[in-house]
């Protein structure tokens, strides 16, 4: 192998690594990506994986599959700016969620309990930053 | 001293040893109209105001950060959180320190040759339970009120309706006693009113008796709300989240449940107070938190 095939080489994987990297940092959202979190008892707070935000000021989308038991959760969208409480979240919900991000930025969802809620509740479905 | 327990009787005659039943009845009404409006000059009316401004001052301070799609929404909102988290100790603070003053100041003792015992507790026990369903009746009415009637026109919080792409949720589905808001709201708001209301006055049954049962007053007073909370775990660690004591009563954290599902919590405490009151009865009033 002469000297410029290496170099591509190390191009190659040097371009490869990164990607590999920044996708377990945050992934672009436009695409729908599943959640799977626990939001803790009492106020409690669960949160999903970030995604970079895509346009600026889109609204976040979100198709909650199951929210465990028989409880609802509120959810909002956290990152450089946090959006407004989006209520009572049950299961097959599809919602569309206050986000004023910028592009670029990190964003993910935060999900929260009532006060009153005594157990922690699982939630699952897909999301995306838009 | 003197002058206040012949005042508490509402200076009433002692009814005749054959206790005839009508006079003991009179004796009851008269002591508990007495009491309710001492009460009202008291430490009460402090608690009182507080609960019936509790739902709308925390609605108020949270609207600014919660999307709500319509006007029963933000009742929803009212109905959460610190409300049904508070409960068993606001129904507690209402009235029963005032009669564990009682209990605890040698005020029974000198009661007993003027009024028969079990009229006089039984009527401070009813004073709690009147007053507990008479101030969160208030509060959810006037809730009811804000949400349905005073932002009619926007003029507490907008309201963001679902839009396309959003799963439509029908007043009708969201809570237990929701269907009765698509017959009339006026007539939802009563009905929570009245279903919240009938669970204060239930629980503060629940700390009278305690208060009768438990010798020390502080443990007495701690009980409701200590019993409230490990009920609430129990039954949701049992896998019973459907029956809930918060869910039951306020019904702003769980999904649509069948009707009946509320008056389960209602009859299983009941039950247990009526088989309480039953064995106080019974000892003659003779237990541990009376002296």
């Amino acid at each position: 192998m002469n000297k410029r095939t290496r170099r591509a080489a190390a191009a190659v994987g040097l371009v490869a690594l990164l990607s590999v990297a920044g996708a377990g940092i945050a992934q672009a959202g436009t695409t729908n990506k599943p959640y799977n979190t626990t939001v803790g008892p009492y106020n409690g707070s669960g949160y999903t994986e970030y995604q970079t935000q895509y346009t600026s000021g889109a609204s976040a989308q979100l198709h909650s599959g199951t929210v465990g038991g028989v409880y609802k959760v509120d959810v909002r969208v956290d990152g450089y700016h946090i959006g407004t409480w989006t209520r009572n979240v049950t299961d097959n919900d599809s919602r569309l969620l206050n986000n004023d991000n910028p592009k670029g930025k990190s964003v993910r969802l935060h999900f929260s309990n009532d006060l009153d809620v005594s157990k922690a509740v699982q939630v699952t479905g897909t999301w995306r930053s838009n | 001293m003197a002058q206040q327990l012949i005042d508490c009787a509402g200076g009433a005659e002692r009814p005749a040893r054959t206790g005839a039943r009508h006079e003991s009845h009179e004796l009851f009404i008269r002591l508990l109209r007495t009491e309710s409006r001492r009460a009202r000059r008291s430490w009460s009316s402090l608690v009182g105001l507080g609960i019936v401004a509790l739902p709308t001052a925390q609605a108020l301070t949270q609207v600014s950060s919660n999307r709500l799609w319509d006007n029963f929404d933000l009742f929803t909102l009212m109905m959460s959180d610190w409300l049904p988290l508070l409960f068993p100790l606001l129904v507690t603070a209402l009235y029963l320190p005032r009669f564990a003053g009682e209990l605890s100041h040698g005020f029974i003792r000198p009661v007993r040759p003027r009024t028969p015992i079990g009229t006089f507790l039984d009527s401070r026990i009813a004073t709690a339970a009147l007053l507990a369903f008479g101030v969160f009746f208030v509060a959810v009415a006037i809730a009811a009120l804000v949400a349905f009637v005073g932002n009619a026109g926007h003029a507490i919080t907008p309201l963001t309706p679902p839009g396309a792409g959003e799963t439509p949720h029908p007043v009708s589905g969201r809570t237990t006693f929701s269907p009765l808001y698509s017959i009339s709201p006026a007539l939802y708001g009563v009905a929570m009113a009245t279903w919240i209301g009938a669970n204060a006055a239930l629980w503060s049954v629940v700390g009278g008796l305690c208060l009768l049962l438990v010798g020390n007053r502080f443990l007495a007073l701690a009980a409701p709300t200590v019993l409230f909370m490990v009920l609430q775990v129990a039954i949701a660690y049992a896998g019973f989240d459907a029956f809930i004591l918060t869910g039951s009563i306020f019904q702003s954290n769980i999904v649509q449940q069948p009707a009946w599902y509320p008056f389960v919590q209602f009859a299983g405490v009941g039950l247990v107070v009526a088989l309480a009151y039953a064995w106080v009865r019974r000892r003659r009033y003779e237990t541990s938190g009376v002296e």
